[in-house]
């Protein structure tokens, strides 16, 4: 491949997960759900890979599976560490593997849910310090007040409870907790899509902000294309548990090469009421990932599909530099970009 | 305006939550109409009294919530035998929640549409048995008459297969299909207004695209009244002609979707749209957010609601009383001292 490998923090190879399907007295598996099918994809340092597309198509599978919350199936993750070496997360033992996450951190969708209401916020964000045992006693109360102060939240709040703060502000502590052991890379987990248009802004400006600052590299999981398209370098698309296109963010949003993403793009009402109203209404649903459409699995929805489309599956190729598609015919259509 | 044309007047309307932790004023004295055919939309952040407002048109609010002031009036309109069609006025805060009239209004003539079409429907009901309850409630049709225009209504909102979807329950359909199934029962008795509350917010942008243009499509066939009730910029601006912006449970800027998009006068409307990211727009280093949250609804700041929050907060007047609602253009009201004589 073309691209510069000297700062690459990620590489993903062939990432599958199947999960089972288990029927009967005997839990027989009758069946495999695709959830995350073939996924190749890289990500820089410091850079923001965005990962778009709708429920299911295993967008947040691919980001536990990175960093192994749940066990891929098979495929590489090689991950390079602060130090230089070069190591693969799906196969690493247990030591090394809680050693490592401390580089790597996770911040949740659901700020309700992904707090113990029974734990103080010093608790919460003095949690990892204390299990990696980086601090403890007076230590650990400055540390978790610095890291309050850098997520926008008063040191004087940390004996109170999640329950006291609002949707936005529980956000924010969950990421003061990913930030606590200095994470060089976190997968963000639709982290704004639970909080409200005004409270998202303040959220999406203090991911940038601790970006720059610290020099983190995010793997964005979302399902909103206008947040993605603001935060992320570079946007990849999934579509029933595969990678259909990857590219720069202006370039695959102004010009596409998969039907997919145009349609996708299309499809997002703009907050415009003089906006010209060119919408491609997909046909149908999405395909089932236990029981996927023959070819390219995007074919009974594309109305550019053609006979080999229905029979044969398309390759991920790199069709300009660093724009990567996955479509028999991306070389030969001209596709409407948002600007259209 | 004509005053044939009113469907549906809302004066100083306050619907209170009595908590013991204190009184939610969630709606806090709204004025707004809608007139017939029309699509009016609702837009607000969550806590702001959107959902609240269909809840009370509806009389559907959930203890201890009441409304405590105001008027719903809501005009209804009777053929006679010659063809001609009489006016009547009734006021819906005035009805028996429980009674004869209001049930006879709701889900006949005033029908809605939930956020969650998996919560809001029975799962241990067909999708069928479901919308005939309703045709054989408000049209006193026979079983079989009643499954016949199901069918009808099913195909009509594009389910698949009606003759054999009739018979599916809602966990055997996709979320697209129960929102399809959840319209279809608010159209089966074509209501004069449909209260869609978050109709596409749990939906997938593709199968979103979709119920929205069947809703444009239905609304233009059947010319009945939407009230569309969203957070999403988006949505309002592609579905409505006209839009409220409610803040804390009140109304702060009421215009035509022109207007308040591009000539937004509330400082609260202006930060809103200012602060989401849109699509196609080339990249901005910092979105424009709102400074400082929500207030507190036990504990409601004195004077405007969002002073504390305000780029142009004057001091000595905006937290000392509420401004008046003032016409600053055709149409266009906004609730705010900046427009004040």
């Amino acid at each position: 491949m073309a691209e510069n490998t000297n700062n690459m923090l990620l590489r993903v190879n062939n990432l599958y997960k199947h999960f089972p399907i288990r029927r009967g007295t005997l839990r027989k598996t009758v069946g495999y759900v695709r959830a995350v099918d073939g996924v190749s994809f890289h990500i820089r340092e410091k850079e923001t890979l965005g990962l778009v597309g709708e429920s299911g198509c295993g967008k947040t599978t691919t980001g536990r599976c990175v960093m192994r919350a749940i066990e891929p199936s098979s495929g590489e993750v090689l991950y390079t560490k602060a130090d230089g070496e070069t190591v693969n997360i799906a196969t690493l033992e247990d030591d090394d593997l809680r050693r490592l996450r401390r580089e790597i951190q996770m911040i949740f969708q659901d700020p309700y849910s992904s707090l113990n209401p029974r734990m103080t916020l010093l608790q919460i964000v003095g949690e990892p310090l204390t299990v990696n045992k980086v601090a403890h006693g007076r230590d650990l109360e400055d540390q978790v007040a610095e890291l309050l102060r850098r997520v926008g939240l008063r040191p004087e709040y940390m004996r109170r409870y999640p329950h006291a703060f609002s949707g936005g502000q529980r956000q924010r502590i969950g990421i003061a907790r990913a930030l606590a052991l200095n994470p060089r890379f976190i997968v963000a987990d639709e982290p704004v899509s639970a909080l409200d248009v005004s409270i998202q802004a303040q959220v999406l400006n203090l991911l940038e902000d601790l970006q720059q600052e610290m020099g983190l590299t995010y793997l964005f999981v979302a399902h909103d294309l206008s947040v993605v398209q603001h935060i992320s370098d570079r946007v990849a698309v999934m579509y029933v548990g595969k990678l259909v296109e990857m590219a720069d963010t202006n370039e695959l949003y102004y010009t596409p090469l998969h039907p997919y993403t145009e349609a996708l793009m299309s499809a997002v009402p703009k907050p415009d009421p003089r906006a010209v109203k060119q919408r491609i209404v997909l046909e149908g649903e999405v395909a089932d990932p236990a029981n996927p459409p023959s070819g390219c699995y995007f074919h009974p929805r594309c109305r550019y599909a053609t006979e080999l489309c229905r029979t044969v599956e398309p390759e991920l190729l790199e069709v300009k530099p660093e724009h990567y598609v996955k479509c028999h015919r991306a070389t030969e259509l001209t596709l409407r970009g948002v600007a259209g | 305006m004509n005053q044939d044309q009113m469907l549906l007047e809302v004066k100083n309307l306050k619907t209170y939550f009595f908590l013991e932790e204190g009184t939610v004023h969630a709606i806090d004295g709204a004025d707004f109409h809608i007139t017939r055919g029309e699509a009016l939309g609702v837009v607000g952040e969550s806590g702001c009294g959107k959902s609240v407002t269909g809840q009370s048109i509806l009389r559907i609010i959930p203890n201890p919530g009441r409304v405590v002031e105001g008027e719903i009036i809501f005009y209804r309109y009777n053929k006679r035998a010659d063809g001609t069609e009489v006016q009547e006025a009734v006021n819906l805060t005035a009805l028996d929640p429980q009674g004869d009239e209001i049930r006879s209004i709701r889900g006949g003539e005033i029908a809605m549409v939930f956020q969650e079409p998996m919560t809001s429907l029975s799962p241990i009901h067909t999708i069928g048995q479901q919308i005939m309850e309703a045709i054989t409630l408000h049209q006193g049709v026979d079983k079989e008459e009643a499954r016949r225009r199901t069918i009808e209504i099913l195909h009509r909102v594009g389910m698949p297969q009606p003759e054999t979807t009739v018979d599916s329950y809602p966990h055997q359909m996709s979320g697209g299909m129960r929102q399809r199934g959840m319209i279809a029962m608010a159209l089966s008795c074509s209501p004069s207004l449909l209260i869609a509350d978050e109709p596409t917010t749990a939906i997938d942008v593709t199968t979103q695209a979709q119920i929205l243009q069947l809703m444009r499509d239905l609304q233009q066939d059947l010319g009945m009244a939407i009230m569309f009730i969203t957070h999403d910029l988006g949505v309002i601006a592609e579905m409505t002609k006209r839009v409220v912006v409610m803040y804390m449970g009140k109304i702060v800027e009421g215009a035509d979707v022109d207007d308040l998009y591009y000539d937004p006068k509330h400082p609260y409307t202006r930060a809103l749209l200012n602060s989401i990211p849109r699509l196609g727009q080339q990249r901005v280093d910092r979105l424009e957010s709102i400074r400082g949250m929500v207030p507190d609804p036990y504990n409601l700041p004195p004077g405007c609601p969002f002073h504390p929050r305000c780029n142009s907060f004057m001091p000595g007047v905006c937290d000392v009383s509420e401004p008046e609602t003032v016409e600053v253009g055709p149409g266009h009201e906004v609730k705010c001292f900046l427009y004040q004589q």
